[in-house]
């Protein structure tokens, strides 16, 4: 008998962001998590005054339908996520600049904060994602009802997280960039019974 | 051995090697501990409790009372785990407990002929005097004595893990009535969980030889598994033990991924928590037999009927050879020809009931068994079982048998019923306990609900399971319920046989006796309540499933109330135990709670720093030089080099709060007691905000930075409780206000730059066009600019450590480099980063507050802001702060201190007292809140909170310490330690 149970975690330092790699049983892949870096962020809020038109001013600006719920859209590399009501996040792979891009064609319709440095991206992938954040989150993550489109603002082992599905097999979560190491650590040996890969940044 | 030679579910290929005592014996794949170690011939598995008597197994199941015994070895170790449901697995090694020095001879077993002191309430009347003697003398000897396992001394080196899941319709028990529920809302596509404690689905199904539509009813059960394993929409959940029933539809569930392996196998769990929320349920959980009391009744061999039936057609062991049965119920009978039909010997079958459906008498006879009507068992013989009285027709006889199948008939389990507070209701028709009003969105089915006969099970099963899918709008064709034979299920409740001889063990896990009952009856302690905790009835780990109907019985026979009338105790979750390491998961250790990490982390650790929690963050304390001895070097070194040339520190911890929109200024006035509407763009003033209450909440720094355009810095400790109070006051006080506020406390990393050099070095980093000249950026200053070439950033004039100080925030991914910027740019000026230590000595000798102060229970006025609250507007907290408890002038109000003798230590905590006055709660003055050795002094000074402080100054006091032994002298002195006129901050 064993004497004691190998556990990645046991050699991952607790104050240190994870190096790429391979984790847990081997040969199989779960879970990816790859650092999406590169992406301009911002959260929007609408003003007091006219949601059509801040509706209409952000068609205009991004070609995006401004979802009134906790939904993702997509169009190209711009994505608008629904956080709460009368908030957004907006991310693009697009504009180097997504905050400015949005002041200047909202005006005074919304605040606008540049929020590029406070997330880090991670794009999770693989046919056991469901799973592993089954074991941190408390909202229902199945397949067949989180459907690709989706989003939801919810805590993930007691982190704040913005996740949504972006296609069938991807999905895509922010967190904090001071709870970056955390949320690994918890990805690492929630998905190690799967075969969990972290990439480099990409 | 007592192996049968054919029969049971256990796969007779697969041998499986293990352990009791030190023995090594033989099993199968498919046994528990119990069943291999009955058909082992070891029928002697515990001690009991109290007295020490032994014990054997009594049950094959989650109820199980005596058979409790330590599993596995060393880290892995766990106490008191129920051989019965213990799955066997090649090498498992188990010890029985609570024995000295072995289990055949147990010394401590002379706590029998202790057992007239050791009856109900013996803790309360033996143990009561003298009172020191409690700790010292009674809890030691009562802990040794009276005992379960013990614990592994060793942290348990498994990893455990919480989920959650969702389904439409949750079913608890894989049984008859819980396989065709999951049946018929399975095939009307909801998503269907079907929980059971057992690795093995089908309940009963497997303890029986009934038929189900002309086959075995175990090989229908694995049929009906097999069908709802297929279907997509329906989860399988073997060995998961739903344990609670909480709000809205959310269940507890402890799956035992590994316990039935010596190991977990690589990356896996040992066991994982769930949390399930399902939009209906369906409690299909079954009933556990309980049994009669008699004198004797815990000798090893007499066991429950249902569970011999269990070991015999589950199992195919023998739990003895000559077996007798008694009973009050038809049940039973069924049980003793299923006996039989095994190929054991029956001795007889004793029921209390005068008379017996004539069919099952008659099949009785043709099997050769004796049937003894109206007949009792007065008493037992035998270490193990050899022999019982009886006594019917007016006659006594001895009948050697080596096993006695016990049965009072069967009580639902209504347990998770009751998590919503609901009572069970007493049903006479079949004397048990059945659910009364459930939790919402529950149903309960099948023997769970009363509803005792096979026949029954199944069709309120399929019906149960129907209507949950159906309410959720699942077209639900209703399965078509199987055929099979109806049986009786009659019963004449009957609980204790009062003439037997020997002790008549009613808990037999805490060793509470019939007499106790009476004891508790006969000294007042008579509700079911008082009874329980008075001789300890159900409060042993197996909650009293086989003992609680039985004792509130025997005390409604004392009473001469009914047993509806005496009630039960209440039933709280978890239904059976749950490890601690389940409930915590993946939060142990460093993962207690997530770690933050500062921007400058890396930095900080590649320069040697030491590191401290401050809430969820980690931050350098000190910076540890080669050749330093201790902390406090350290840090004097570092608060010198800050005030003579510079230094710098990661302050990204703080909150920060962006906010944007014409009122901003309006709400900012509406929040700090000072006046922010009139701050100039450009601009950042220091501002204190109130509770509700009137308490200070938080301080911080707001800063313009355009006309609409504001952001504002909290303490670490508050940033969010500030965010949040921010929300709330949009939301709910002023949704008129135009202010919409973003948290930014991420994306920017904030580095405090101070000293007399701080200037130079910050001239060097920021782009051309960037003045950070005393024009360009004067006292209280906050400018947008670039450093690092073309790196966007905030630049702000401020001081906590009382130097020339600079906040230069950067978006985070440049903290780093922007800290090692300064770092080159300050080399010539020796520039030394500094910790949080350094930082709090600073600012003690500048006299700020800081969180200590901040303690929540402090005033404006307390703290020296008195003068900074508006006159001319209102705020929140203004019209509380005014209470006369809070202006009382005695109220302690925040000074400096140091200590007469410049050599003496000052200790945070201590109390002031007046110099000669005693050391009472009525002379207490105040409280030293925050203290440090100052290097610029060179001895130790302090702030703190003292009656009429500032009026004081020049006053001696005494600093009193009773907890470290302090007791010093010290003088009162203004807060600020250096540089009270503030020149250096201006310069």
């Amino acid at each position: 008998m064993a004497d004691h149970s190998s556990h990645p975690l046991d050699t991952l330092p607790f104050d240190a962001v994870a190096t790429a790699g391979h984790y847990g049983v081997a040969g199989t892949l779960g879970v990816t998590a790859r650092r999406i870096d590169g992406l301009s962020i911002a959260t929007l809020a609408a003003r007091k005054g006219d949601d059509d038109a801040l509706a209409e001013a952000v068609r205009g600006a991004l070609g995006l339908e401004l979802p009134r719920a906790s939904r993702a859209v997509f169009a190209g590399a711009r994505t608008l996520i629904g956080t709460a009501p009368g908030r957004w996040l907006a991310l693009s792979g697009l504009d180097r600049d997504i905050a400015g891009t949005l002041r200047a064609a909202l005006g005074p319709l919304a605040a606008i904060t540049d929020q590029s440095d406070a997330v880090v991206t991670l794009d999770l992938t693989g046919p056991k994602v469901a799973d592993t954040l089954a074991k941190g989150a408390l909202i229902d993550l199945d397949p067949r009802v989180f459907l690709p489109g989706m989003a939801a603002t919810t805590v993930l082992a007691h982190i704040g997280i913005t996740l949504w599905r972006r296609e069938e097999a991807t999905w895509r979560l922010l967190v904090a960039r001071s709870f970056e190491a955390a949320l690994l650590r918890f990805l690492v040996s929630s998905a190690a019974e799967y075969g969990f890969e972290l990439d480099d940044r990409g | 051995m007592s192996r049968l030679a054919k029969g049971g579910l256990i796969d007779r290929a697969r041998s499986l090697a293990f352990t009791f005592d030190g023995r090594s014996y033989g099993g199968h794949a498919g046994d528990t501990l119990a069943s291999a170690l009955l058909a082992n011939d070891v029928r002697l598995v515990g001690r009991s409790f109290k007295y020490h008597r032994p014990r054997g197994i009594v049950s094959a199941g989650a109820e199980e009372p005596n058979a409790l015994v330590e599993l596995r070895a060393g880290a892995r170790r766990e106490p008191n785990t129920r051989a019965t449901v213990a799955e066997l697995f090649d090498g498992l090694e188990a010890q029985s407990q609570n024995r000295w020095p072995s289990l055949d001879l147990d010394l401590l077993s002379v706590n029998q002929l202790l057992s007239p002191f050791l009856g109900a309430g013996f803790y309360y009347k033996t143990f009561m005097w003298p009172a020191a003697f409690w700790e010292k003398v009674y809890e030691p000897i009562i802990r040794r004595a009276a005992g379960l396992g013990r614990m592994a001394e060793a942290a348990d080196p498994d990893p455990y893990e919480k989920a959650s899941t969702f389904c439409d319709v949750l079913v608890i028990g894989a049984g008859p009535a819980g396989l065709m529920a999951a049946l018929a809302a399975g095939r009307a596509g909801a998503r269907v969980i079907l929980a059971d404690e057992d690795f093995l689905a089908g309940g009963r199904l497997n303890a029986e030889t009934r038929e189900i539509d002309g086959k075995p009813a175990a090989e229908w059960a694995a049929r009906v598994t097999a069908e709802l394993a297929s279907l997509p929409n329906v989860r399988l959940m073997t060995r998961t033990t739903v344990f609670g029933v909480y709000d809205s539809g959310t269940y507890g569930a402890l799956e035992r991924v590994a316990d039935h392996l010596p190991v977990p196998p690589p990356f896996q769990p040992r066991q994982r928590l769930w949390r399930i929320h399902a939009r209906r349920a369906v409690l299909a959980a079954g009933a556990t037999e309980r049994p009669i009391v008699f004198g004797g009744n815990d000798r090893p061999g007499v066991m429950l009927a249902g569970a011999v039936r269990t070991y015999v057609n589950r199992f195919a062991v023998a739990p003895g050879h000559r077996v007798a049965v008694f009973a009050n119920n038809d049940d039973a009978w069924r049980g003793a020809l299923e006996i039989k039909a095994a190929g054991i010997e029956v001795a007889a079958i004793v029921d209390v009931r005068k008379a017996v459906a004539a069919s099952l008498v008659q099949q009785a006879k043709a099997k050769g068994i004796r049937t003894l009507l109206d007949g009792r068992v007065t008493a037992t013989h035998g270490k193990r079982l050899t022999a019982v009285d009886i006594v019917a027709d007016g006659r006594t006889e001895r009948l050697a048998v080596d096993t006695l199948a016990v049965s009072g008939g069967w009580s639902p389990n209504v347990h998770l019923t009751c998590h919503h507070g609901g009572k069970p209701a007493w049903d006479e028709a079949i004397a048990a306990f059945v659910p009364g009003i459930v939790p919402p969105l529950l149903a309960v089915a099948g023997a769970a609900s009363g509803a005792f006969s096979l026949g029954a099970a199944l069709t309120d099963g399929a019906a149960q399971g129907a209507e949950a899918a159906e309410a959720l709008g699942f077209p639900v064709p209703l399965p078509d319920v199987p055929a099979v034979a109806e049986e009786s299920v009659a019963i004449t409740p009957f609980w204790h046989v009062a003439d037997s001889r020997g002790p008549a063990f009613v808990d037999l896990q805490n060793d509470v006796t019939a007499k106790d009952i009476t004891i508790a009856y006969k000294e007042g302690f008579r509700s079911v309540e008082h009874l329980k905790r008075y001789t300890t009835l159900g409060m042993a780990t197996d909650q009293g499933r086989t003992s609680n109907v039985t004792g509130l019985a025997i005390m409604a026979s004392l009473t001469g109330a009914s047993i509806p009338e005496t009630g039960t105790t209440i039933f709280r979750p978890p239904y059976t135990p749950v490890s601690l390491g389940a409930l915590g998961g993946h939060h142990r250790g460093k993962d207690f709670r997530a770690v933050r990490l500062t921007p400058t982390h890396e930095w900080a650790k590649a320069r040697g720093a030491v590191f401290i929690e401050t809430g969820a963050w980690l931050r350098a304390q000190y910076f540890p030089r080669p050749g330093e001895t201790d902390w406090l070097e350290s840090v004097n070194r570092e608060v010198k080099a800050v005030r003579a040339s510079v230094g710098l520190i990661d302050v990204s911890t703080f909150g920060k709060i962006d906010l944007q929109g014409p009122d901003v200024g309006t709400l900012l006035d509406r929040l700090y007691i000072n006046t922010f509407s009139t701050l100039a763009i450009g601009k950042a003033r220091y501002g204190v905000m109130l509770r509700e209450d009137g308490l200070v909440m938080d301080d911080g720094t707001t800063a313009r930075l355009g006309a609409e355009h504001y952001v504002m810095t909290t303490t670490t400790a508050n940033a969010a409780k500030v965010y949040q109070h921010l929300e709330f006051c949009l939301q709910v006080l002023w949704p008129q206000l135009d202010v919409s506020i973003a948290s930014v406390s991420e994306q920017w990393a904030q580095i405090a730059l101070a000293g007399p050099r701080a200037r130079d070095v910050l001239a060097r980093v920021v782009d051309a066009g960037v003045d950070v000249s005393n024009d360009g950026l004067p006292f209280m200053g906050a400018i947008e600019g670039t450093v690092l070439g073309g790196v966007k950033a905030r630049l702000f004039r401020l001081s906590f450590s009382g130097e020339l100080g600079f906040e230069i925030a950067v978006p985070a991914r440049h903290g780093a480099a922007l800290a090692q910027a300064l770092m080159s740019a300050g080399e010539a000026f020796g520039i030394t980063p500094y910790g949080i230590e350094a930082l709090g000595v600073m600012r003690i000798e500048k006299g700020h507050v800081s969180g200590n102060e901040l303690s929540g229970q402090t005033t404006a006025r307390d703290l020296g802001f008195g003068r900074m609250a508006s006159t001319k507007k209102d705020y929140i907290g203004r019209v509380m702060a005014g209470r006369p408890g809070l202006v009382d002038p005695q109220r302690p109000t925040f000074v400096g201190f140091k200590p007469v003798d410049p050599s003496q230590r000052l200790r945070a905590g201590a109390h002031f007292l007046k110099i000669g006055a005693a050391a009472s709660l009525e002379n207490d003055e105040g409280y030293m809140t925050s203290v440090a050795h100052s290097p610029h002094l060179g001895h130790w000074i302090g702030l703190g909170l003292l009656q009429r402080g500032p009026e004081r100054i020049g006053e001696r006091v005494r600093a009193y310490d009773p907890v470290r032994g302090g007791d010093i002298e010290v003088e009162i002195c203004a807060p600020g330690f250096i540089d009270p006129e503030g020149e250096r901050l201006r310069g």
